[in-house]
């Protein structure tokens, strides 16, 4: 289908985050977030990036994390950043992403909204990252992971659904009006 | 000549004499009357208190005493009490004025707000965490829309609005109740065609069914019970039972009728439970505050396996009929709520045998039997554990 250099796609990338942390991921990896997908694509097949990618709103503990999603994501591939693969996945062959014409710009929410069910493995990574939803919520978005971004808000409305206004500012640390 | 003018004379005289004495003799009823008036008027009160407490004897001997002071005393009194009501009513008006001067003010003052101006209200302790305000607006747009869209959960979005003037801004927005009216009503509904520019507004006055909680229908029969063995004592029982209906917002609707009071039921009216037994499950649908529902009575001892049935597709043991019921009820407003009420107007059992497909109808009368569902929240609807 592809190209087999793609499909290699040995490439390694450095991302740096905002507070100068570096972290190395595989291009595959990298592509779950649309927002570096184009530039990826764009590079060629062969073509090794030894330049660094800064990504200076994300904070290193939060690009960590936002990592370990995509890596997950890309090893059961059951939720790439967009569609699900056509073909079944196997385990010999890593999994060959879609090739599909490229975005131009990254989508805004689609309404109405998916109704959005967690695996298990997605329900414990939302559990462990609960303190912080919103740095995590803004990364998503920043880095254009909708599936992640659909979770987090999903998880948000939840903190919001059947409570008064007292439990909702205490919920998001509102103060109480004067 | 002279006689006749003297005569005029006297005429004349008789006619100022008797003016005179009209005139003192009114002067005089009138001077009794407001001596007495102060006096007069408190026998009057007394007398109503006294006819109040079912005093009759005394009442006529305090309003007989004070008609002799003032004849007309009662409607004196009468008058004095309406202009103290009235002086008291204008000083109400000019109160409720002032305050919905104030609503005014504050609704003018919140509807030139927007939502780019106002920042959230953050907490001044320093924190490590991010606070929600750091969101940008359309994340929150889509986090409020996921909130409202699937249940119609808009009591939550109203609560959220309460919070501060940003999260209001947010709560009021048109594009999120346009939508709710969308889903509510579907897209091709006459009512969205209408211009407006308050779907808020068409959403809550319009005639609809709410979706948070359950409508509950109580009522009662007598039955009489075995006499006892000595023949003293013949019990009467009565016999509580209720009708639930839940709407969900995809047309659907689950109905049940139980002895079982509300706290036990409202837990199994629930999609995840499955239907069978006393639960049934149908569909709704409404027409101007008409609303029909339509549920299928299932029964499990029916059910069939798939093996169970022939090549040809005919099973085996099959039920020989099934049934149907048709309801029709009207949403009526409530003193506490609009549309928290609905009134049966028609409830039908459709008898349908399978083999040749023919209906028999029987229609119930709604009698005093059939008491109106009133509406009653439930707060676990409102939340979801995913």
């Amino acid at each position: 289908m592809a190209s087999p250099a793609k499909v290699t796609g040995g490439g390694k990338l450095i991302l740096i985050s905002g507070d100068g942390e570096r972290h190395e991921v595989s291009r595959e990896t990298a592509k779950i977030f649309r927002a570096l997908e184009t530039m990826i694509e764009s590079l060629g097949d062969k073509e090794e990036l030894v330049e660094p990618i800064p990504l200076p709103n994300v904070s290193g503990s939060v690009l960590g994390r936002m990592i370990a999603w995509s890596e997950h994501h890309v090893t059961t591939c059951s939720f790439s950043a967009e569609a699900p693969p056509s073909s079944p996945i196997n385990s010999e062959v890593p999994v060959q992403p879609v090739v599909r014409p490229k975005v131009p710009k990254r989508r805004q929410p689609q309404f109405p909204p998916p109704d959005v069910v967690p695996t298990a493995w997605e329900k414990d990574f939302l559990e462990r990252n609960r303190e912080d939803l919103y740095d995590l919520l803004l990364a998503a978005n920043y880095l254009d992971v909708k599936r992640l971004m659909d979770l987090l808000c999903a998880r948000v409305a939840d903190l919001i659904k059947g409570k008064d206004p007292a439990k909702i500012r205490k919920t998001f640390h509102v103060p109480e009006p004067s | 000549m002279a006689s006749k003018e003297q005569s005029t004379d006297t005429d004349e005289l008789a006619e100022f004499r008797e003016q005179w004495r009209a005139e003192i003799k009114e002067k005089t009823l009138a001077d009794t009357h407001t001596d007495h008036l102060p006096q007069a008027e408190e026998l009057y009160w007394m007398g109503v208190a006294a006819e109040e407490n079912k005093d009759m004897s005394a009442a006529i001997l305090y309003y007989r005493q004070a008609i002799q002071l003032v004849p007309d005393i009662e409607r004196r009194a009468t008058k004095k009490e309406r202009d103290k009501d009235r002086e008291k009513e204008e000083e109400e008006e000019q109160e409720e004025d002032e305050e919905s001067k104030d609503l005014s003010v504050i609704s003018h003052s919140l509807s030139t707000l927007s939502i780019d101006d106002v920042t959230c209200c953050h907490n001044d302790s320093p924190t490590t965490v991010t606070h929600i305000s750091a969101l940008p607006v359309e994340i929150i747009r889509y986090i409020l829309l996921l909130i409202v869209i699937n249940d119609l959960d808009l009591r939550s979005l109203e609560q959220f609005g309460m919070v501060c003037k940003r999260f209001y801004l947010f709560s009021r927005e048109q594009l999120i109740w346009r939508k709710a009216c969308v889903k509510l009503w579907g897209s091709g509904h006459s009512m969205l065609a209408t211009p407006t520019s308050n779907w808020r507004h068409i959403f809550i006055t319009q005639p609809h069914v709410h979706f948070n909680g359950v409508y509950i229908s109580r009522s009662l029969y007598v039955r009489t019970g075995e006499r006892s063995l000595d023949r003293l004592y013949k019990p009467f029982h009565t016999v509580v039972y209720y009708r639930y209906i839940r709407f969900f917002t995809d047309g659907s609707v689950l109905y049940m009728t139980s002895p079982d009071s509300p706290s036990m039921v409202v837990n199994k009216l629930n999609k995840i439970n499955e239907v069978g037994g006393a639960l049934l499950s149908g569909y709704y649908t409404q027409s101007n505050d008409t609303i029909s529902i339509v549920v299928k009575r299932y029964d499990p001892s029916h059910e069939q396996s798939p093996r169970s049935y022939k090549r040809r597709g005919t099973p085996i043991n099959a039920p020989t009929s099934h049934q149907r019921f048709h309801m029709e009820l009207v949403l009526k407003n409530s003193c506490r709520k609009l549309s928290s009420a609905l009134k049966w107007k028609k409830f039908t059992c459709h008898n349908i045998q399978n083999s040749t497909g023919r209906i028999q109808t029987s229609e119930y009368h709604i009698d005093h039997n059939y008491t109106p569902f009133y509406f009653s929240r439930v707060k676990s609807y409102s939340i979801i554990n995913r």
